[in-house]
């Protein structure tokens, strides 16, 4: 007998609420709230995820992204100790007799001494520690330890450094993609203050788009996710701009050898408002110019990239504050170059745009409120044109993504253990995909029409933080809506997360998600590039659909140790890939006068199938000390299975990667003096290659037909055998890093020398076949791996003043 | 001074080194020889021809040759009527069979039972579709647009002006199960004596027949230089064929293999049994004229 889904989605709201109703009729004694928000002292920041513990009562709870907190505690003095991860401790007292707001201000002082290891064996049972948290998969990431971490040329970047955690893997060389889980690219969520960012890349993705030093905190959620995000299957990596400093004007300028960058941040009005801005651009293409127009009458070309964040906040009163944030960036590859009177002129670039206005209100002690304005464009553009003296030629090819959205999010902390998050969000997004438009002469041979394809995707979500004995239960629940071409999907996505302590410093932990996501990227087999295609769920390609199971268990030990291991599996359904022989360019509809003029060609080209993935991951971490750093360690294994391709049988994913290790050690030889290490290692990836030659005998149905003959079109086909079936070699990896500061009158100087792939490893980039002459005359067929990167040193500058 | 002197000799180096793409050999995927046998049949011919070769490695010293089985045992057998018939092996890998006992018959299943000199055996089946029939196939709409300005050169007063086009044809009377291609012309003229020959593609080439019935849609636009003088269309001339899943199959792949260099690989779909690549399908065809009305 099967259970009708209503009646399982009744079991599940009375199993959710049944919890809740367990935390909410604990006691009877009189309360009081304390609430307020959490401010580095030096800087004026609103400091996220600081642990805060009551005493007495021992009573934890952890301040939201924005900084607000609030506990409700029986009536009495209380010792209320505030906790930022990797920082000293700081603590007020509190009368406990009436319900107060209070701002609370905290000096951040890094954990480096003895004393401070001391102090966490103290509270170490009520700290807000790996053991103790409901949630599993989830890992933040101190932008202080992004900066100490080697990275290529010198360029600190966030993604790269998610790429080393367990369960994340990297596409290839230097591509800053990330695949979670057996999730593809398009799998992750990435949110920068709210907006989603579609093209996380610089540099074809040897670089990310996020800059560190705008940035205030990283999170990556890999599994159990919470209700508050949905549209992605695998994970959600939200970023947090920095909100300025709203004490004293500071900054820092850095000099690398391929980039620059500065950021300034300071009080509009002191203790009030304040702005940030922050911004980087590239110069290969500014130093080369030179040299390019002296060697070729006056052709020039380049490459370039910039990026540019910017934020300002305004506290209108204690309960209200407003928040205006926005990112651009770009990439520009262009040639111009000239011959013989003729002229070839080509641009390849995409870029980013995001603007999020947040208004955060606190209804009451207990209840905090954030409303979001969200808007954010993605944009390819290829453009070639060839003109001579008889002929021109132009095409242009163009992908568009705008989105507008809205949300509002409550944060409502009613009894002592719990924390109830429930809201809204809704977002129109437009998309063009693959526009052409081919000009010869005077002719526009084929013009297809941008036509926009508008979808609106929605939201409600509710959920529950509470704690419950030895148990620390997360459950949630969202409703996700999307509208195209006049057809509706309404998805349930149920969550669930849970803990027990076994001890203090020891629990068990399992999640269940459900995601569903209403957009795909069309990625070729070969290498992820810039020109993958977005495109929407439409009424005739389902939303992608994926469940996800995983059980841990987690340990805290002394000295700022943890480690954990969690088992996964997860099951994805209406997953896309291009058909056999299908091309990005979609080139028999460029071509075909009969492909229907709307921008939706891209459905004849794709297949739908399924996917599953499995695995286990193993995470070492020091998060404080002179040492600090990580082991991440992944064994996973991931398959799909699509009817039209590998003749309908299971293949393994491009992605799929046996085992994947990271070691990263960061270590504080002196107070001036850091030395860093970074060493990967993942199995190779699964390719489709050539394994030989048939005869083709070829048969054409035409206007005049013949019947076929063996003897007749002799050519050769190639026999690919099975779809993936072939591994590249093992990626391995040493990074090393030196870090020397200064203090000097006005601020900190850096000097950061750095070595990537130290021990000059040739790791494969692709693999290709060549011809060459085997020196008796005999042309041989060779496999190729290009090699990208060799030892790689750089320098980079970097001051800071305050 | 002394620090923008070690940018520039980090800088510079590092720039030396990114311009340093290597090359190296790598161990390619281990070569397996693999069966490669043809047949198509078709009701169309008294005479039935299949090929037998093998693969040849794709990495290695180029082979310029593929290797021909010549002494492979081909036997056909009609599985409704419970006949074989045997294939005589001619020279070159190639094989003839003159059906004595085995008849090709419209919606009959038939295998091809290959044996290899090395023991192995590799089977497939194929299904005879229906006879093709021009008159099955109907223009069951079409509409010729108001024409538009293209292009004009005012100078010399020159213009022309495209003729939208939509046609759908309808072939009938085909039992489930079977694909469908028709391959038309249309001739299109007016009362001015100006013609013009319109070639007839469809988004979908080969459609597979339901409730007994395949539509395709064509849409197009052809030029004229008088925009007074409307088009006509009457008949259309050309080929339609009917096929088996098989054929199908074997006749998407080949046009898939053609070359794009962003194009993803092409798995050739073969229908034999135990490793062997290769087809082993049917189709029919009809040639003749399809008037309007």
């Amino acid at each position: 007998m099967t259970t009708k889904p209503s009646l399982k989605l009744g079991l599940f709201f009375a199993f959710l609420f049944g919890f809740i109703n367990i935390g909410f009729t604990q006691s009877k004694q009189k309360k009081h709230t304390i609430s307020g928000y959490i401010y580095d002292k030096n800087s004026g920041e609103m400091l996220g995820d600081v642990s805060v513990l009551a005493l007495p009562d021992e009573v934890i709870t952890s301040s939201n992204k924005y900084g607000f907190f609030s506990q409700t505690l029986n009536e009495g003095p209380k010792l209320i100790i505030i906790k930022f991860p990797g920082f000293q401790l700081d603590s007020i007292l509190w009368s406990g007799k009436t319900d107060t707001a209070v701002n609370i201000y905290i000096k951040l002082t890094e954990m480096t001494s003895e004393f401070d290891r001391i102090e966490e064996v103290v509270i170490k049972g009520k700290k807000n520690t790996i053991a103790d948290k409901a949630q599993m998969s989830q890992i933040d990431i101190p932008i202080n330890q992004i900066k100490e971490i080697p990275a290529l040329l010198g360029e600190k970047d966030v993604l790269k450094v998610i790429q080393l955690l367990p369960g994340v893997q990297k596409g290839g060389e230097g591509q800053s993609g990330i695949y979670v889980r057996g999730g593809g690219p398009d799998q992750n969520l990435l949110i920068l203050d709210e907006a989603i960012v579609y093209n996380a890349s610089h540099l074809f993705g040897f670089f990310s788009v996020f800059n560190g030093d705008a940035l205030k905190s990283v999170e990556l959620v890999k599994g159990g996710f919470p209700a508050k995000y949905g549209g992605r299957l695998s994970s959600v990596i939200d970023l947090t701009m920095k909100e300025g400093n709203n004490q004293r004007l500071t900054g820092e300028v850095g000099i690398g050898v391929i980039s620059s960058r500065f950021t300034l941040e300071g009080p509009i009005k002191k203790g009030k408002s304040s702005f940030m801005i922050s911004g980087r651009r590239t110069y290969l293409d500014i130093l080369v110019q030179p040299f390019i127009m002296a060697s070729n009458d006056g052709s020039t070309g380049g490459y370039y990239f910039y990026d540019f964040n910017a934020k300002a906040n305004y506290i209108l009163s204690t309960k209200d504050k407003l928040f205006i944030s926005g990112y651009f960036g770009k990439d520009n590859f262009y040639t111009n170059i000239k011959e013989d009177g003729a002229k070839l002129e080509s641009d390849f670039g995409w870029g980013n745009r995001t603007l999020t206005a947040r208004w955060n209100h606190q209804f009451s002690p207990k209840l905090f409120s954030n409303a979001s304005l969200i808007y954010s464009h993605y944009n390819l553009l290829i453009g070639v044109g060839t003109t001579n003296a008889s002929d021109t030629f132009l095409l242009n090819y163009q992908s568009i993504i705008n989105d507008y959205g809205i949300k509002y999010d409550f944060d409502w902390r009613p009894l002592p253990n719990h924390t109830v998050r429930y809201g809204i969000s809704s977002i129109w997004h437009r998309f063009q995909p693959g526009a052409v438009v081919i000009e010869i002469g005077q002719e526009s041979v084929l013009d297809r029409a941008i036509n926009t394809i508008n979808t609106y995707e929605s939201g409600i979500y509710i959920e529950d933080q509470f704690k419950y004995d030895k148990f620390n239960i997360y459950p949630g629940f969202r409703i996700s809506h999307y509208s195209v071409e006049g057809k509706n999907y309404i998805k349930p996505e149920p969550r669930f997360s849970a803990s027990y302590a076994i001890r203090k410093d020891l629990s068990v932990k399992a999640s269940y998600a459900q995601m569903y996501q209403y957009i795909h990227l069309l990625s070729s087999s070969g290498i992820s590039l810039p020109t993958d295609l977005w495109v929407p769920a439409t009424k005739n390609i389902s939303p992608m659909r994926s469940t996800q199971v995983a059980a841990g268990i987690a340990k805290d030990f002394d000295g700022g140790y943890s480690i954990s291991v969690e088992g996964y599996y997860k099951d994805m359904a209406d997953m896309i890939q291009y058909k056999d022989g299908a091309s990005f360019l979609l080139q028999e509809d460029i071509f075909d006068p009969t492909a229907p003029t709307d921008s939706k060609s891209w459905e004849n080209q794709v297949t739908r199938g399924i996917g599953w993935s499995y695995g286990a991951e193993l995470f070492i971490q020091k998060k404080v000390g002179r040492f600090s750093g990580w082991i991440g360690y992944t064994l996973s294994w991931t398959k799909l299975k699509f009817d039209e391709l590998n003749y309908g049988k299971v293949f393994y994913a491009r992605y799929d990667r046996r085992h994947d290790l990271s070691l990263v050690g960061i270590y504080k030889l002196a107070k001036n003096f850091t030395a860093s290490a970074t060493w990967v290692y993942g199995s190779g990836n699964a390719i489709t290659a050539a394994q030989g030659y048939f005869p083709t005998s070829g048969h054409s149905m035409s206007k005049f037909p013949i019947i076929w003959n063996p003897q007749l079109q002799f050519g050769e086909g190639i026999d690919y055998g099975s779809r993936n079936s072939f591994r590249m070699e093992a990626y391995h990896r040493l990074d090393l890093g030196l870090q020397f500061h200064k203090k000097k009158k006005n601020g900190m100087q850096t000097w950061e020398f750095s070595a990537y792939n130290a021990y000059n490893q040739a790791n494969p980039f692709f693999y290709y076949g060549s011809y060459e002459n085997n020196g008796q005359g005999k042309a041989v067929q060779k496999l190729k791996k290009v090699t990208l990167f060799p030892i790689i040193p750089s320098i980079s500058y970097t001051y800071k003043f305050n | 001074m002394k620090n923008l002197y070690l940018m520039l000799i980090f800088g510079l180096s590092s720039l030396l080194f990114m311009g340093c793409e290597q090359d190296a050999n790598v161990v390619p995927p281990a070569f397996v020889k693999r069966p490669f046998i043809m047949c198509l049949m078709t009701m169309r011919s008294p005479e039935i021809k299949a090929s037998v070769a093998y693969t040849k490695p794709y990495y290695g010293e180029i082979q310029d040759e593929f290797e021909w089985e010549e002494h492979a045992v081909l036997v056909l057998k009609d599985i409704s009527a419970n006949l074989e018939d045997t294939f005589v092996s001619l020279s070159g890998g190639q094989y003839s069979l003159y059906p004595v006992k085995v008849k090709l018959k419209e919606e009959n299943t038939y295998r091809l039972t290959v044996y290899l000199p090395d023991g192995t055996v590799h089977t497939a089946e194929s299904t005879i579709p229906p006879k093709a029939k021009i008159e099955n196939l109907k223009a069951t709409f079409l509409e010729i647009g108001k024409p538009y300005l293209e292009s004009e050169n005012s100078g010399s007063g020159w213009a022309y002006y495209l003729n939208p086009l939509t046609v759908e044809l309808t072939y009938s009377s085909i039992k489930d199960g079977y694909f469908v291609s028709p391959h038309l012309e249309a001739l299109t003229y007016n009362d001015s004596g100006d013609n013009m020959q319109v070639e007839l593609y469809f988004k979908e080439p080969i459609k597979l027949a339901e409730n007994e019935v395949v539509k395709f849609l064509h849409r197009s636009e052809f030029y004229s230089f008088n925009p007074k003088a409307p088009f006509k269309i009457n008949e259309f001339f050309g080929s339609v064929y009917t096929m088996d899943k098989a054929y199908k199959n074997f006749y998407i792949s080949q046009f898939q293999m053609d070359g794009d260099p962003f194009q993803e690989p092409t798995t050739f779909l073969s229908n034999f049994s135990a490793g062997a690549l290769g087809v082993f399908g049917s189709y029919d065809f009809d040639q003749g004229t399809v008037l309007y009305p």
